[in-house]
């Protein structure tokens, strides 16, 4: 488990340095680096949960091509980092909150049109709705409340949308559908996979938030 | 006199612990933990009869909650008290063991845990 703990840990800090790698983006009109992500998620399909989140762009690929019609083309390459915090619950069974970081790569077209595939580690911190029994082999019973378990989480996930920083008419904002596969592990004997989805909005903090935040002296 | 509001909230307390196990219209989940697994166990019914069911499903890879779902159920919760159990593994059960531990006669241990529990 402690290792499973360090993975994510590392993962988790390692983004922190990689903020100061955007000074090597072109600062562009259009650049929309950092973005809050605020996602409902239902784990298994139904379970009620959301899911905040921050993404950073790392590195992004522009190519832009003039077609015969004399409309501009234009393909964005994107890699981004991410860290997301959320919650979820099972009215009757339990409830989780999980912790997870990764990174993304995305497909933005001419008119906004996304396609996006994320992998991350996290962990889940899933909670006995309702009291516990701790039961010994010998017989000796003990009453706790909101007992617990962590599980260590990676995650994939693939995800369309549509990201208005490049619509016509643009603005700092954007909706995604995720659908995502999750492995808990260890869990019970061996490990469990769990599918999800989770749909929602991004919003783009001002430019150079971070950047400017990072190379304070 | 003053630690007379604090008696009455205790008491309030303690009290409404009770009496939701015990009653005409049960309905209530609780967990077991017993060597590496958190089994839950749905309580319904009447527990007031003094009388209760534990159910048992099959497996493995089961379900005691659906149990709790099915025709029949409602008409039992009325006369007994019905206990919902999901087995080791199976279920919302959730834990961290070996898989040296999914037999048969950990599955009886696991029942003699349930009953102290």
């Amino acid at each position: 488990m402690i290792r499973y703990l360090f993975l994510t840990a590392c993962l988790l800090f390692g983004l922190v340095p990689a903020y100061g790698q955007t000074d090597a983006l072109p600062p562009t009109a259009e650049t929309g680096t950092t973005a809050l992500r605020i996602s409902y998620e239902g784990q298994s399909g139904y379970l009620p949960g959301l899911t905040l989140g921050i993404e950073q762009e790392l590195r992004r690929h522009v190519r832009k091509k003039v077609k015969r019609n004399g409309k501009l083309k234009e393909r964005r390459r994107m890699w981004l980092g991410s860290v997301e915090a959320g919650y979820w619950l099972h009215p009757q069974r339990y409830t989780a909150t999980h912790v997870r970081s990764g990174i993304m790569w995305r497909k933005v077209r001419t008119r906004g049109r996304k396609i996006e595939v994320g992998l991350s580690l996290g962990a889940i911190r899933r909670e006995n709705w309702g009291r516990t029994y701790r039961v010994t082999a010998d017989g000796d019973v003990r009453r706790t409340y909101a007992d617990h378990r962590y599980y260590f989480m990676p995650n994939f996930e693939l995800g369309i949308g549509r990201d208005y920083l490049y619509a016509k008419k643009p603005r700092r904002f954007s909706w995604h559908v995720r659908p995502n596969l999750s492995v808990y592990m260890p869990f019970n004997a061996t490990f469990v996979p769990t599918m999800g989805i989770r749909w929602g909005i991004a919003v783009y903090l001002p430019d150079r938030t971070f950047r400017s935040f990072l190379n304070k002296p | 006199m003053k630690a007379f509001p604090l008696y009455c909230i205790l008491l309030l307390l303690l009290t409404s612990c009770d009496q939701a196990t015990i009653g005409a219209d049960v309905s209530e989940t609780y967990f077991v933990r017993y060597k590496g697994a958190d089994m839950p166990v749905y309580a319904r019914g009447n527990t007031a009869s003094g009388k209760l069911i534990l159910v048992i499903h099959g497996g493995p890879g089961g379900d005691g909650y659906v149990y709790s779902q099915l025709y029949f159920s409602d008409q039992l919760e009325k006369e007994y008290g019905m206990l919902y159990w999901d087995q080791r593994g199976q279920g919302a059960s959730q834990g961290q063991y070996g898989g040296s531990q999914v037999t048969i006669e950990q599955m009886r241990e696991d029942l003699r845990g349930l009953c102290w529990g």
